[in-house]
């Protein structure tokens, strides 16, 4: 990194003094990094794999909406949660200005900041250096996440998230085969389960003759939960009731623990 | 004294035939596999079609997908009459491979959100009675093969999380279905993982970047370890006589800032050999160490036995997007012999006989430095192919290059993770342009090239035939003599080419089936390096050409 370069970081760093005149020039930083190469919207947003984004008579208003949510089935992803605030305000400003909008500069406050124990939570539920063993290989926490349990409730401690029977998960038999299963749809001629071998859990299609479904709920969820001390569990319990306190119901289903939805039996 | 080149190599070949069992890699009445068998040949050992009749070739039958997107980038399979093939938004195909009727579709329920790198297939792989499928938001799904119902899907990551895809055709090996992905350019850690054929649990798991307390894993400076890329992105190959799994792995992340990851950075840019039971390191061999371009090593692994300084080897010869090729002994990954296959390279000066790079021109960070070739590469994924007929090696390759801007950028979870940009510019020795080249694949000495004026990204197919087929962005598939690259024959199809043609008889009749429809990031990304790109037109349909029925003498080989 260049002398100058650094001090514009530091400049940057102090919110107080990032006028709306300098956000523009951190617009085109972040555009350039994060929007420009070839595959994508080029320099400038001149166009390359993706559209061109210059004099195209966008305005702020689209150029967020789009920004924000991505374009289904493409890979322009959606930058709300993962460029920082005050990057993505800039990045708008910055595409505005390449339509001829003047900046207006920053339009939507950062998000409440997690407590330190939460945001600890947040990386462990997340953790990829554990490979298939964390919590998002089943679940999904804002947006984030393969989402076959929802969360239905939080536990209170991390011996009940260990403890916590699941009733919908029940003991699969196909051939000679056996497995605990989450049963999705059960259908005359075929059943759809997931099956909990192994994370992560496969979605599979049996059919409805060749299987047996035994009700012996004796699966429970410390069979996955292995790869996390309690100590870190308790980290994760804040980052859940942080992140999904206003989302759950107010008293959540004694019956339900973490990781269960409530499921029609076959 | 070319001639005379040709002569020594057809020696050589009829000499191994005659003497002793080598590997066999060419496929006969099916194509059953992605790079044709195991060992990625692409070559196809019926003769019907041929240099003396190959201009009668004529269309047998048309299929338009109608789903476009991106193009149609696939390899088809053709196994006992059917034909199955995938688009880039992984809609699946059987065909009936006479009369090019629908037996059936599997319509891919499409994700709601946007993806990384977005829609892009490389084609299915069909085994033990399923058809097996990576997807563009990162699920490996198992189909029947005679109903196309689906049997089981997996979702390997979420693809928000990691910053990555599955594009490639899926290996399978035995009773394990084997998947690499797509992030190298995000920050990603990369991996291959193997899951059951029957059930689609996850068997084992290979990380291309050492964990802490692993060998290699000093090679990272830090936490980049965790972010540094190594994708999997394309389809290895098998020997069945060692159990090993031969795999390219791609470039280091960030692409173009390296001052993080100070370092060889293993495996990134590596040859890695893995236990095909266990998904266990066997060797590795890495070309780029500490790679700065975007020069991903993750292309196919041609696996062939050929006679070095007298003596028989098992091979593996395979070219990255540094446009070097690499020779290796695939038994121990002892390092032969490299060769680059284009004419404008200056990222080195050249590889010494120990397989070390020398002359590295590094880009500088904050400064823009001519590059060649270009990130696109000096070939990109689309593959070469190998005659034993020649015993020569068919390779496309790019001559663009590109200027890097490189800047320091902080690793975030599966987002870009470029440090920097390219942008492209001709090379020094003329107008960007491309070349298709016959090698031998362990000296490195040409023996023909055809130029061509754009770029070339469909790859190539070799037969018995002495016929090497291939198509460009301009809409023409055509035939090119194996053993002097003279152009036999051409035919307007109506779009670009950049996916895989394939080899095929049914009831004594050879087919030729091509993919057509330009699309995927690379042939977008150098539309800028020719006005004309613009005319090169999207498509998704499959072309099929046989010599006309009543010309044929029955194929033999056949099965049927």
């Amino acid at each position: 990194m260049t002398h100058a370069s650094s001090l514009w970081m530091l400049f940057l760093s102090i919110p107080a003094l990032a006028c709306a005149q300098d956000i523009p020039a951190r617009g085109a930083d972040v555009f350039a990094k994060t929007c420009a190469t070839p595959y994508c919207h080029g320099p400038k947003g001149a166009g390359g794999g993706a559209p061109k984004l210059a004099a195209r008579g966008f305005d702020e208003i689209y150029i967020a909406s789009v920004t924000r949510a991505g374009v289904a089935g493409t890979s322009m992803q959606g930058y709300g949660s993962t460029l920082a605030r005050a990057d993505f305000n800039a990045v708008i400003a910055y595409v505005a200005s390449l339509n001829g909008v003047d900046p207006r500069g920053a339009q939507i406050p950062e998000p409440a900041r997690l407590s330190p124990q939460a945001a600890r939570g947040r990386d462990l539920f997340f953790d990829s250096v554990r490979g298939v063993d964390r919590c998002s290989t089943c679940h999904q926490v804002q947006g984030l996440g393969i989402a076959i349990a929802p969360i239905a409730g939080i536990p209170a401690t991390p011996v009940a998230l260990r403890n916590a029977a699941a009733p919908d998960v029940r003991t699969a038999r196909v051939g000679a085969d056996h497995f605990p299963a989450l049963i999705v749809s059960v259908g005359g001629r075929r059943t759809v389960l997931y099956d909990l071998t192994t994370p992560p859990p496969v979605m599979r299609t049996v059919e409805s003759a060749a299987l047996k479904i035994a009700d012996d709920n004796a699966w429970r969820h410390a069979a996955i939960v292995k790869s996390y001390d309690d100590r870190e569990l308790e980290s994760i319990l804040a980052f859940l009731r942080s992140a999904l306190l206003n989302a759950l119901p107010a008293s959540p289903p004694a019956t339900l623990p973490a990781g269960v939805r409530p499921n029609p039996r076959p | 004294m070319k001639v005379f080149g040709c002569f020594l190599a057809a020696g050589i070949v009829l000499a191994q035939n005659g003497s002793r069992p080598i590997a066999d890699g060419a496929t006969h009445a099916d194509w059953p596999q992605h790079g044709g068998t195991d060992l990625s040949w692409r070559y196809s050992a019926l003769d019907q079609i041929n240099t003396s009749n190959v201009t009668r070739l004529a269309p047998a039958w048309i299929f338009q997908t109608g789903d476009y997107e991106m193009g149609l980038q696939a390899t088809p399979i053709a196994i006992g009459g059917v034909l199955y093939l995938s688009t880039s938004r992984n809609n699946i195909y059987a065909l009936d491979a006479v009369t090019g009727r629908l037996m059936w579709q599997y319509k891919y329920p499409q994700p709601r959100g946007a993806v990384p790198y977005g829609p892009q297939n490389r084609g299915v792989a069909v085994a033990d009675g399923r058809v097996f499928e990576g997807t563009y938001d990162n699920y490996v799904v198992a189909l029947d093969q005679n109903t196309g119902l689906e049997l089981w899907r997996v979702n390997v990551e979420d693809s928000k999380q990691c910053g990555c895809n599955i594009t490639a055709a899926p290996l399978v090996v035995k009773d394990s279905v084997i998947v690499g992905g797509t992030g190298g350019d995000s920050a990603h850690r990369g991996y291959l993982s193997a899951f059951d054929a029957g059930t689609g649990r996850l068997k084992w798991r290979f990380y291309t970047i050492p964990g802490p307390g692993e060998k290699g894993h000093e090679t990272w400076k830090g936490d980049s370890w965790r972010f540094g890329g190594g994708a999997t992105w394309m389809t290895g190959s098998y020997d069945a006589s060692l159990n090993l799994i031969y795999w390219g792995v791609g470039n280091a992340a960030s692409d173009f800032y390296a001052g993080d990851r100070t370092g060889d950075n293993l495996y990134t840019n590596s040859v890695v050999a893995l236990d095909a039971d266990t998904g266990k390191l066997r060797w590795h061999f890495q070309e780029v160490p500490k790679d700065m371009w975007d020069f991903d090593s993750s292309y196919e692994c041609v696996l062939m036995d050929r006679e070095v300084r007298g003596r028989m080897r098992k091979l593996l010869v395979h070219v990255n997007k540094g446009g070097f090729a690499f020779v290796l002994d695939r038994v121990n990954g002892e390092f032969i012999g490299a060769y680059p296959i284009i004419d404008n390279y200056n990222w080195i000066t050249g590889v010494t006989e120990n397989g070390k790079l020398v002359g590295r021109k590094e880009p500088v960070e904050n400064k823009s430095t001519y590059i060649c070739p270009s990130a696109a590469g000096g070939k990109s994924w689309n593959q070469v192919a190998f005659s034993p007929r020649t015993g020569w090696l068919y390779t496309p390759s790019l001559e663009v290059c590109n200027d890097l801007l490189v800047s320091r950028e902080d690793a975030k979870e599966g987002a870009s993770f470029w440090g920097g940009n390219f942008l492209m510019k001709p090379p020094p020795d003329g107008p960007p342009r491309s070349h298709v080249d016959a090698y031998d694949p362990v000296t490195g000495n040409r023996q023909w090239t055809f130029p061509y004026r754009y770029s070339l990204l469909a790859s190539m197919l070799a037969t018995a035939g002495d016929l090497v087929f291939t198509g460009d962005p301009e809409g023409h598939f055509f035939a090119l003599d194996a053993r002097t690259g003279a152009r036999l024959w051409s035919f307007e199809t109506g779009a670009g080419h950049r996916g895989s043609a394939i080899a095929y008889a049914v009831s004594g009749r050879q087919f030729i089936a091509t993919p057509t429809g330009w699309g995927s990031l690379v042939s977008n990304a150098l539309a800028p390096a020719w006005p004309e790109a613009e005319t090169f037109r999207n498509g998704s349909t499959l072309m099929v050409f046989a010599l006309p029925e009543d010309s044929i003498k029955p194929q033999k080989g056949d099965s049927k």
